[in-house]
């Protein structure tokens, strides 16, 4: 069955008066009907640009969709001329976002931000749009719903925003909904039933997800597969379980190290040295290897590929073997 | 496999990150802006030509010479002359000077005024930030030029009247803006940080807030310019600033009577050199703007 | 919120009190009157006398003021030195409505062709249009008042004979379009360039792209979400130019001989006319706190934001 969505080779850039910023740098996978996808990275690593590219809300100057392809059911998205992208906005794919105070309008309510949703797409009248937009805000766990479709988004606090982002998204039943750091914002508690939420709507609805989180803890729960990204590219790729327990590129090693564990109580806190790649003068070969304690002299000249090394599972690195092999030695020692 | 160590078997990492100062940055955004740089040159250049008008001017810009009264410029005289004979060139060189004396000095003024009052105000907050917010919305209940008029008139009109109307009018500026900043600095943890390790609050002062009140300062000054130089202007045209013989371009406009229809000189040289000032003035406040990138909140 | 106006309210009536004391007290308190400067033209000390008498100068300060404030709450504010037949407040009246035309109408031009070139700049950010619109406002708003007005009248009324020089005829229109040209002109800059920072603010927020992300189309995203929240902060910058400019720039009507209170203003004080600068302060103190007042109310009604307050949820 051919997959719901297929990026290849996606490439964006922005055009900056202090250089050029290469954002995404060919990158390509694909979803599955239904699935859940996690995509993981540190901030600056492209994520987000790569899912706003989709949607083409990249703002053109200064960014520019340098090339690739996304197939949304065999359609390419980015051939599309620009004016005809509302079909696909909201009502095949839909998307929700980090801060949900920003991305409401702050003068217009709740209500009529849901109902407008379907009024564009789905081309319902405003009071079967308010109808339905009660409903939605009951279904994600809002109480008297229909009170407040006339409340403004300054009214509701930060996790009920966000649950209403969620309504607003799923009110046309997309094919795909992105989540672009949805709970980042929110407490851990509030976090949780954001995710449940998102998780029980994915099921009813059938929807494809495209997760996004700097957080490897939320998206343990949810996803089924995970693209680990640094400096615009996809690193690893792979089932969450085998990812978690075995991971091969030595980023994705340094990301789950650095989750601190509540039985390590006498060890230091572990990190990835150095900082954040300069997106306007990135390495020569792999972008990972000025932090990476794996590296060898091939890594600082030849960037490596995505390689399988078990079924689905990817990792861009020359050096998989001795990461495997450090990581079995140190599970030894620990009397794993 | 040899891999790349430094010494304490860390990874070397190479990077050649540019560490700019705050001002080297600021400067270079400032360059961006044509406005901003003409602003600059020009007012370089008019502070040379009133600085420098006792020798730069051709003649005294006092010398009547009625022989010669009401003439287009020519080559003796190369911006005409005035109804008295006077040389508008000269006249026009001289009269720099108040406009400089009054934009400078009235800021200089309302800085030391506004400055430890929004300090003091922000700081301490309480009863004494009450007085001075009672005191900026009193200040602030008439528009400016309604005050300065009042003063100057009730004064007696002079060019030292005018500063002091001036500066009374324009305190208001740089306390608010300093007030404002002071306030959300006090809310800053590292405030509360150095209070709790009993840090005396005039080093407080001293170390954290007035180093961000700078930059925000030297704005609220550049800014408070135009104003007192279209104040200056204004006022001389009514007949309320500098007091005759002594030139300024407002009160050449205003001066030049029935005349000026009949000899355009008149009024076009004084009127293109309030104009280009004022305009100057305001490009160089508009470019420290972005150049320090101020945020302000009054 | 009724409280809330109360307040406010009686911040504006005690600055009022302040105002007016202020203003009482200086005039007093500054050597001369209105016998230096040929208003009855007395002169010998026997006539200052009784000209102080005539109308309370001799009192001490203090009383002079309470009477004032007295007669200043039924809106009696005298008679102006000046002009003893009429009262203050007839003759604050009878010189508004030259001033409120000019001024209304530099008002009323400066913000809609403000309006309309600011939006233009900001739906052609950093296009030529942007840049030109912008220079243009720049320097356009910083040329004063009264030297436009002079190159206005030199090249319109003298050379060209369209419009007079100015002063109060009954040509009708034709007497406005100069003063209300040189009064509306640089206003209209600061007007263009704020319309277009509250535009590409509104435009380059979080909840535009969310519209755009939910389906909606330019023109909805443009009517429903951008404008609706850039002419917050507009109305509430353009709504107090109108009593500003009403009330009369000194410098235009100077220019242009129009008969206005600024005008008024300046002579009043010249000739120490005490009731009449004191009545003019007030009025125009009145009209700007009233102004404000307005528009917090306004304010208050367009944002959602300040009219309701937060609950749980």
């Amino acid at each position: 069955m051919a997959p719901l969505l297929e990026v290849q080779d996606l490439e964006v850039a922005f055009f900056t008066k202090d250089g050029v910023v290469r954002a995404v740098n060919g990158i390509s996978y694909t979803l599955e009907a239904g699935d859940t996808l996690g995509l993981v990275g540190e901030s600056g690593c492209g994520k987000s640009v790569s899912v706003l590219a989709m949607l083409r809300l990249i703002p053109e100057p200064p960014g520019r969709i340098m090339g690739g392809r996304v197939l949304l059911e065999g359609r390419d998205l980015l051939k599309l001329p620009a004016h005809r992208m509302h079909e696909i906005r909201g009502s095949q794919i839909a998307m929700i976002f980090q801060d949900p105070m920003t991305s409401l309008n702050p003068v217009m309510t709740i209500g009529n931000q849901i109902a407008e949703a379907m009024q564009v797409n789905l081309g319902l009248e405003h009071g079967k749009a308010m109808d339905r937009a009660a409903e939605l805000l009951t279904r994600v766990g809002i109480p008297n719903a229909s009170d407040r479709l006339s409340d403004y988004p300054h009214q509701f606090s930060g996790g009920m925003r966000q649950r209403a982002m969620i309504a607003m998204a799923v009110s046309c039943q997309p094919k795909v909904l992105i989540a672009d750091e949805p709970t980042t914002a929110l407490d851990v508690t509030i976090q949780a039933q954001i995710v449940d939420l998102v998780k029980d709507l994915q099921q009813e609805l059938n929807m494809a997800v495209i997760w996004i989180t700097h957080d490897l803890g939320v998206i343990a729960r949810l996803a089924r597969r995970i693209n680990v990204m640094y400096a615009g590219y996809i690193v690893e790729t792979g089932p969450i379980q085998p990812l978690f327990k075995a991971p091969l590129h030595p980023y994705t090693v340094g990301l789950l190290s650095s989750l601190p564990s509540l039985d390590l109580t006498d060890q230091d806190l572990s990190y990835i040295e150095g900082s954040p790649p300069d997106m306007i003068r990135l390495p020569e070969g792999c972008p990972f290897w000025p932090r990476c304690r794996y590296r060898t002299e091939r890594c600082a000249v030849e960037r490596p590929e995505l390689d399988e090394y078990a079924p689905g599972h990817q990792a861009a690195c020359w050096n998989v073997a001795e990461v495997l092999n450090q990581r079995s030695s140190a599970l030894v020692s620990e009397g794993a | 496999m040899t891999s790349l160590t430094g010494h304490l078997g860390a990874p070397v990492v190479e990077e050649r990150v540019r560490h700019a100062g705050f001002w080297a940055g600021a400067w270079r955004r400032y360059r961006r802006n044509l406005l901003a740089m003409y602003g600059l040159v020009f007012v370089v250049f008019i502070l040379i030509v009133g600085i420098f008008a006792p020798w730069l001017a051709p003649y005294s810009y006092n010398k009547v010479n009625l022989d010669h009264a009401l003439e287009p410029p020519s080559a003796a005289y190369p911006l005409g002359t005035d109804q008295l004979g006077r040389d508008m060139l000269s006249r026009i060189m001289y009269a720099a000077r108040p406009m400089l004396l009054v934009g400078f000095v009235t800021q200089i003024f309302a800085q030391l005024i506004g400055v430890p009052m929004g300090i003091i105000a922000g700081y301490a907050g309480g009863a004494l930030d009450w007085i001075v917010t009672r005191l900026i919305d009193f200040f602030s209940a008439l528009p400016w030029y309604l005050v300065v008029l009042y003063l100057v008139m009730v004064l007696r009109p002079s060019l030292e009247n005018l500063i002091l109307a001036l500066t009374i009018t324009s305190w208001v500026g740089p306390c608010r803006v300093v007030r404002g900043l002071t306030l959300s600095v006090r809310e800053q943890d590292y405030v509360d940080a150095a209070q709790a390790l009993g840090i005396p609050t005039r080093l407080i002062l001293k170390n954290h807030i007035f180093p961000q009140a700078a930059p925000l300062l030297l704005w609220s000054f550049a800014v408070g310019i135009p104003t007192s130089v279209f104040a200056e202007a204004g006022l001389s045209f009514l007949g309320m600033g500098v007091r005759p013989p002594n030139p300024s371009w407002g009160m050449m406009l205003g001066e030049a009577g029935q005349w000026w229809i009949y000899r355009p000189h008149m009024f076009i040289f004084p009127g293109l050199m309030i104009t280009l000032s004022v305009l100057a003035f305001q490009g160089l406040a508009d470019g420290l703007r972005t150049a320090i990138d101020v945020n302000v909140n009054i | 919120m009724l409280d809330y106006t109360l307040r406010r309210l009686g911040g504006v009536l005690a600055t009022l009190v302040l105002l007016s004391m202020f203003t009482f007290v200086l005039s007093r308190a500054i050597p001369g009157g209105p016998w230096d400067v040929g208003v009855e033209i007395p002169r010998t000390p026997e006539q200052i006398a009784m000209f102080k008498e005539k109308y309370g100068l001799d009192k001490p300060i203090w009383q002079q003021y309470l009477v004032w404030l007295r007669n200043a709450v039924t809106l009696d504010f005298g008679s102006p030195y000046m002009a003893p037949e009429m009262s203050v407040t007839q003759l604050i009246l009878r010189q508004l409505p030259y001033s409120a035309l000019v001024g209304g109408l530099a008002a009323a031009l400066a913000i809609t062709v403000g309006v309309i070139l600011g939006m233009i700049a900001a739906a052609r950010q950093n296009t030529w249009a942007d840049i030109v619109i912008n220079s243009a406002a720049v320097v356009v708003g910083t040329i004063p008042g009264f030297v436009l007005g002079f190159v206005l009248i030199y090249f319109f009324a003298a050379k060209l004979r369209w419009f007079p020089s100015g002063g109060w005829s009954d040509t009708g229109y034709k007497t406005l379009v100069l003063p209300v040209t040189a009064f509306g002109v640089p206003a209209t800059g600061g007007v263009a360039r704020w319309t277009r920072q509250c535009m590409v603010e509104a435009m380059s927020s979080d909840y535009v792209r969310t519209a755009y992300a939910k389906g909606v189309r330019q023109a909805g995203v443009m009517s429903r979400h951008v404008l609706r929240n850039a002419l917050i902060p507009m109305i509430t910058s353009f709504l107090p130019m109108f009593p500003a400019m009403m009330t009369g720039s000194v410098f235009i009507e100077h220019t242009f001989g129009i008969p206005g209170l600024g005008q008024w203003f300046v002579s009043s004080s010249f000739s120490r006319d005490y009731p009449m600068v004191l009545g003019i302060t007030i009025f125009w103190a009145v009209l700007i706190a009233l102004t404000y007042f307005v528009t917090d109310i306004l304010y208050g009604v367009i944002d959602p934001r300040v009219r309701l307050t937060e609950k749980e949820g």
